[in-house]
């Protein structure tokens, strides 16, 4: 889970999946603007078709945030 | 047009995103794009660049600050003026310039109407503004409308608090700004998508997240549309349609089952293959030049053409036509040289799979687009090709057919004629020389974009770069009009000349295949050292920029007595002229009859 969502944030900021820690958050990845975090809300909603509210948007500003969400809303770990 | 879905628009996103890496590490030649609009539009940017790249155009996209149309226009230092764009994209959305409808404190029919006018009278300005400040640029003007209308409760289309009247009238007048200038293009976005957004092209929390009012979809959609038209500013339209006839034209083949057997009528399938006829009658009109390509018995071919009570489609509709047992490849290649055409002026247009894959692979030039095998999908697929493409009609595209067909008989009196001189003569030829003006613009800036063996330079002027001439007092235009006794060919050439100091250059020097090898390139050019010696030049340069299609030029200047000086420049010098060699026939007036 948290390596595709690696890739997702990589894809969506448009920076190398390298540049995206395991620990990242709006905070730590300098491209991961205002701007690409809608994007990457909406992709996250198409990836794991979930749907995400304007108040949850706010608050997914980690991968750890992310993660906890996703798993709360059910989505399974991929085999 | 099909609405584009959000999957479609993040698979864009991510193609437009890759584009642009791809573009910031490259130094190829890109055009820029400016999208300002009334709403933030900062999403659109990656969905432009790929709609632009699948239209043939690679560009930079950027977009400026939201809600300032008017301030970034009428602002000389403001941001879009410091980046100069080659294409502004406006987009001012209905719920911005009639915020007050929205809101509900405009509901009375007078106050909505005066709004409206008030709101179209500063976009008026703003593109005003931008049409001066940006002589160069391109302004497209997309209509844009709402989410929902004001009032939704209120169901009369009319009653002024609905507000869809004064949404209508907005989105009119948006439309009406093209009277402005060629260079204001609407993209009618609103007629596309509806003047009421569809739901998946809004998304709430964008905006009440960040002042957005389309959502991926949305955006990508318009993109879409405003990337089509910037192209076909830009690229040449093909300019003929090549068609199989059997199972093409008609369902079955009628050297199988006859005329009375083939599928062609008012009902049914028959209708769907009557209904393709039609819409090739549609790029006909026009200007598309209609070919037949065919393996058939010819006579049985030519009785469907003759005899068919519901054939729509004539022989004498087809600028040329192969109805014969050779392969499709060869057909093609002579109609290419019969018309004076490159192949890549062709769209080829065939039911049988397997041709389609042998001329793609044999004409790789040639444009082979997808028939579906339901002939029923397929006057819907016709027109949807985007390949015909452009902005508007002259007056030539509609006389464009009937012209190559006056070809063809030409060419029967070139055959049947003693000597070239004399069927030069037989033609009643008028060559008429006048200063590009307003009215001839378009047309001269068509011939930039389409001509490509005769043309010296293939410089690819636009209307704008057109007036930028004729404002240019170091600078003239002249168009070429050509007459002869078998029909008008309308403006068919273009000549621009500019002065340095005592020299002239000849910076472009293009005709239309249709009138070439009758001596009006002598014409024209005999003119130009006229006008060169009457505004004191010493010495005409005339310059050739080789192209994969303009072998032909090679040797045009060198044949007339100018010298080689290197760099693909001749020049001759004007004073020698008297004596040495000079271009031949005489000038000095514009209009010349060889009667």
């Amino acid at each position: 889970m948290r390596e595709r969502l690696r890739r997702i944030v990589a894809d969506t900021i448009g920076v190398g999946p390298e540049q995206v820690a395991r620990d990242a958050s709006v905070d730590t990845v300098t491209d991961w603007d205002s701007l690409r975090h809608l994007e990457l809300m909406l992709e996250l909603e198409l990836a794991f078709d979930v749907t995400i509210s304007s108040d949850m948007m706010a608050v997914l500003t980690s991968l750890d945030a992310i993660e906890e969400f996703l798993r709360d809303e059910g989505v399974a770990e991929p085999v | 047009m099909t609405a584009i879905s959000r999957e479609q628009a993040s698979e864009r996103r991510v193609r437009g995103r890759q584009l642009q890496r791809e573009a910031s590490s490259s130094s190829g030649p890109l055009r820029h794009c400016l999208v300002l609009g009334s709403f933030n539009l900062e999403l659109i940017a990656p969905l432009l660049v790929e709609a632009l790249d699948r239209a043939g155009v690679a560009a930079r996209v950027g977009s400026g600050p939201f809600g300032q149309i008017s301030e970034q226009a009428l602002n000389p230092r403001s941001q879009l003026y410091a980046a100069a764009p080659d294409d502004v994209v406006l987009v001012p959305g209905a719920e911005d310039l009639l915020a007050a409808v929205f809101a509900g404190d405009c509901r009375d029919a007078a106050a909505q109407d005066e709004l409206v006018d008030e709101r179209l009278e500063q976009l008026e300005h703003a593109v005003g503004a931008v049409l001066e400040r940006l002589p160069q640029s391109g302004c497209y003007v997309v209509t844009c409308g709402c989410a929902q209308v004001p009032d939704g409760h209120v169901l009369d289309p009319i009653a002024p608090p609905r507000g869809q009247h004064a949404v209508q009238r907005l989105l009119d007048g948006v439309r009406r700004l093209r009277d402005l200038s060629p260079r204001v293009v609407i993209v009618d976005w609103a007629w596309e998508a509806g003047p009421v957004h569809p739901d998946g092209y809004v998304d709430d929390r964008l905006w009440y997240a960040a002042r957005m009012r389309l959502a991926p979809a949305g955006l990508a959609s318009l993109a879409d549309l405003a990337a089509r038209q910037i192209a076909a500013q830009r690229n040449v339209p093909r300019k003929a349609i090549a068609v199989d006839l059997d199972d093409t034209l008609w369902g079955g083949i009628v050297g199988e089952v006859g005329l009375s057997g083939i599928v062609l009528g008012i009902e049914g399938s028959g209708l769907a293959f009557q209904d393709m006829q039609r819409e090739l009658l549609k790029l006909r009109a026009g200007g598309v030049l209609l070919l037949a390509c065919s393996k058939n018995d010819r006579a049985a071919a030519l009785e469907v053409f003759e005899r068919h009570p519901h054939m729509l489609l004539r022989l004498e509709h087809f600028a040329a036509e192969r109805i014969n047992w050779q392969d499709k490849a060869t057909n093609l290649r002579e109609l290419a040289d019969e018309l004076a055409l490159g192949a890549d002026s062709f769209v080829f247009i065939d039911d049988n799979p397997v041709e389609r894959e042998w001329i793609r692979r044999a004409l790789p030039d040639v444009l082979v687009p997808e028939l579906p095998a339901d002939p029923v999908a397929r006057p819907r697929a016709i027109r949807a090709l985007r390949c015909f493409d452009r902005l508007g009609l002259t007056e030539a595209d509609g006389a464009r057919n009937a012209s190559y067909a006056a070809q063809r008989d030409r060419r029967g009196a070139q055959a049947a004629s003693l000597s070239f001189e004399d069927f030069l003569r037989s033609l009643d030829q008028r060559v008429t020389i006048e200063p590009l003006e307003a009215e001839t613009l378009a047309r001269a800036a068509q011939l930039c974009q389409r001509t490509n063996q005769f043309n010296m330079t293939t410089r690819r002027y636009d209307h704008g770069d057109l007036e930028a001439i004729l404002a240019d007092v170091d600078a003239e235009a002249h168009t070429v009009a050509v007459s002869d006794r078998f029909g008008d060919s309308g403006i068919t050439g273009l000549a621009i000349l500019r002065f340095v100091a005592d020299e002239a250059e000849i910076d472009t020097l293009l005709l239309s295949c249709r009138v070439l090898g009758r001596g009006i390139e002598d014409r024209l050019l005999s003119f130009l050292v006229d006008r060169a010696r009457e505004r004191g030049a010493r010495r005409l340069l005339g310059r050739r920029i080789a192209t994969q299609r303009n072998q032909q030029t090679a040797d045009f200047y060198a044949q007339r007595g100018f010298a080689a000086t290197g760099a693909g420049v001749h020049r001759i010098n004007l004073g020698a002229l008297g004596s040495g060699p000079r271009p031949a026939a005489t000038a000095g007036r514009a209009v010349h009859t060889d009667a």
